[in-house]
């Protein structure tokens, strides 16, 4: 089977084979470095607004341009290849919390805007630099029942969510990202809708990006929240053709190590991503996180020498400080071997 | 089950399991129960067990340490925040 080229991000894939490709950290801790207040959010533009705002991260594309773009900054000259743009919750469904729907659109197109810039700052022709529109997992959820009492309730359908990663993905393209993140995926079905709206967008655009996809187990059984174990998930997205398939958030890299090691076996014909948070939640931290860049980046690291990585980062508690010692630390070691003959390689050799 | 803390943004609620149902205590598990913490405004909540809630308990330890009168709502609500990432269990208020 013939697949389009990639319009963007084209030069991903063969840097994949020659190095681990290294991705930022987290968003949300850096911002809480800040320390912004509720007016911060609001600035001028949403200063009447009926809702508070303080925590609408991706509000702050708007209000407080400079503090995203100078974080962005933070992790490319760290030594990031590949940056988030802020849009983990910039869809309809997740805005609508705040009453602010009508801007999700805007949102990420300002946002690619945003991540693009800095690339285009820090890119050499050695060295380039990539924007990730990021799709976060929505505050709803198409398989579990938020009632106790009613196991079949929802509080959200699949085309919703549907229609509104189209919309988030359109104003991603707009603004100019490389390519698209699927991440933190704690629902298969939400992710599903995700990926059913990247193919719509790019057959009506005529454009293909490369897109990676990331899950989240958030407890000791090994599986994500909608029930599936990563082998599973993997069987399920695959069809999506992703660039890359990975884990991130949850645990820290210490308990992510089983998954990331299963997935990297049973996913031969992709990618492997991982992007893990720096331990536990720690009150007395400075990151809010437990593990020092040190500790961090000697797990991730371990990873790379296990032959499981294609693409490290950091997800929550993680810093530019991190990212540059995964940077370091990976950049030893040869990318895991991937079989780029693609989805139905087996079916040639018969 | 007992509300351990309960803020306009968080509330948090310790199971204990009786011992004689408990399983046998583990080095990095705790013999009983645990913690569901729930993020109101996100309408979503996380339940922790063995060495998570471990963790969960130490942190709060520590911050009651740093501050002989107790943590403020607001050193609990940014201590809770931390776990909002992990939080993706839908729930209803009802």
């Amino acid at each position: 089977m013939i697949e389009k080229p990639y319009t963007r991000g084209a030069a991903l894939p063969e840097l994949l084979r020659q190095r681990i490709v290294i991705l930022d950290g987290a968003m949300g801790t850096m911002i809480q470095r800040y320390k912004l207040g509720e007016s911060d959010y609001r600035g001028e533009r949403f200063k009447a607004h009926a809702k508070d705002l303080k925590g609408n991260n991706e509000l702050l594309l708007f209000t407080r341009a400079d503090v995203i773009s100078e974080i962005h900054d933070q992790y490319l000259a760290a030594g990031a290849d590949i940056i988030e743009t802020n849009t983990f919750g910039a869809t309809r469904v997740a805005q609508d919390d705040y009453g602010l729907a009508s801007v999700a659109r805007e949102m990420n197109v300002v946002a690619a805007q945003l991540a693009r810039a800095s690339c285009e700052r820090y890119a050499t022709p050695d060295k380039p630099r990539f924007a990730a529109g990021a799709l976060g997992p929505t505050p709803r959820t198409a398989s579990i029942s938020p009632d106790v009492n009613d196991p079949a309730a929802r509080n959200v359908s699949f085309d919703e969510l549907k229609d509104s990663y189209l919309e988030q993905a359109s104003g991603l393209l707009e603004g100019g990202c490389d390519l698209f993140l699927v991440e933190t995926i704690f629902d298969t079905l939400n992710a599903k809708a995700a990926i059913f709206a990247l193919d719509e967008l790019m057959e009506s655009t005529g454009e293909r990006l490369p897109v990676i996809i990331s899950g989240t187990v958030t407890d000791a059984s090994g599986r994500i929240l909608s029930g599936q174990t990563v082998t599973a998930f993997w069987h399920s997205v695959r069809h999506a053709r992703p660039l890359a398939v990975g884990l991130n958030c949850a645990l820290g890299a210490t308990l992510m190590r089983p998954y990331i090691e299963e997935l990297a076996k049973v996913a031969g014909d992709t990618f492997i991503s991982c992007y893990p948070n720096a331990g536990l939640p720690n009150p007395m931290s400075d990151t809010g996180f437990d593990e020092t860049p040190e500790i961090t980046g000697r797990l991730v690291e371990e990873f790379a020498k296990s032959g499981f990585l294609n693409i490290a980062g950091g997800c929550c508690g993680t810093t530019p400080a991190h990212i540059a010692e995964i940077a370091q630390r990976v950049g030893q070691y040869r990318p895991r071997c991937c079989d780029a003959a693609g989805l139905f390689s087996g079916l040639k050799a018969a | 089950m007992h509300m351990l803390y309960n803020s306009d943004s968080f509330a948090v609620v310790q199971f204990e399991v009786p011992a004689e149902a408990a399983l046998p205590a583990t080095p990095d598990t705790l013999t009983r129960g645990g913690y569901e913490i729930v993020d109101k405004f996100a309408r979503k909540e996380i339940f922790i067990d063995g060495a998570m809630a471990q963790s969960f308990k130490d942190g709060v330890a520590a911050l009651i340490e740093a501050r002989p009168a107790g943590p403020t709502q607001e050193e609990m609500d940014d201590y809770l925040e931390q776990f909002a990432s992990l939080m993706h269990q839908p729930l209803v208020m009802h």
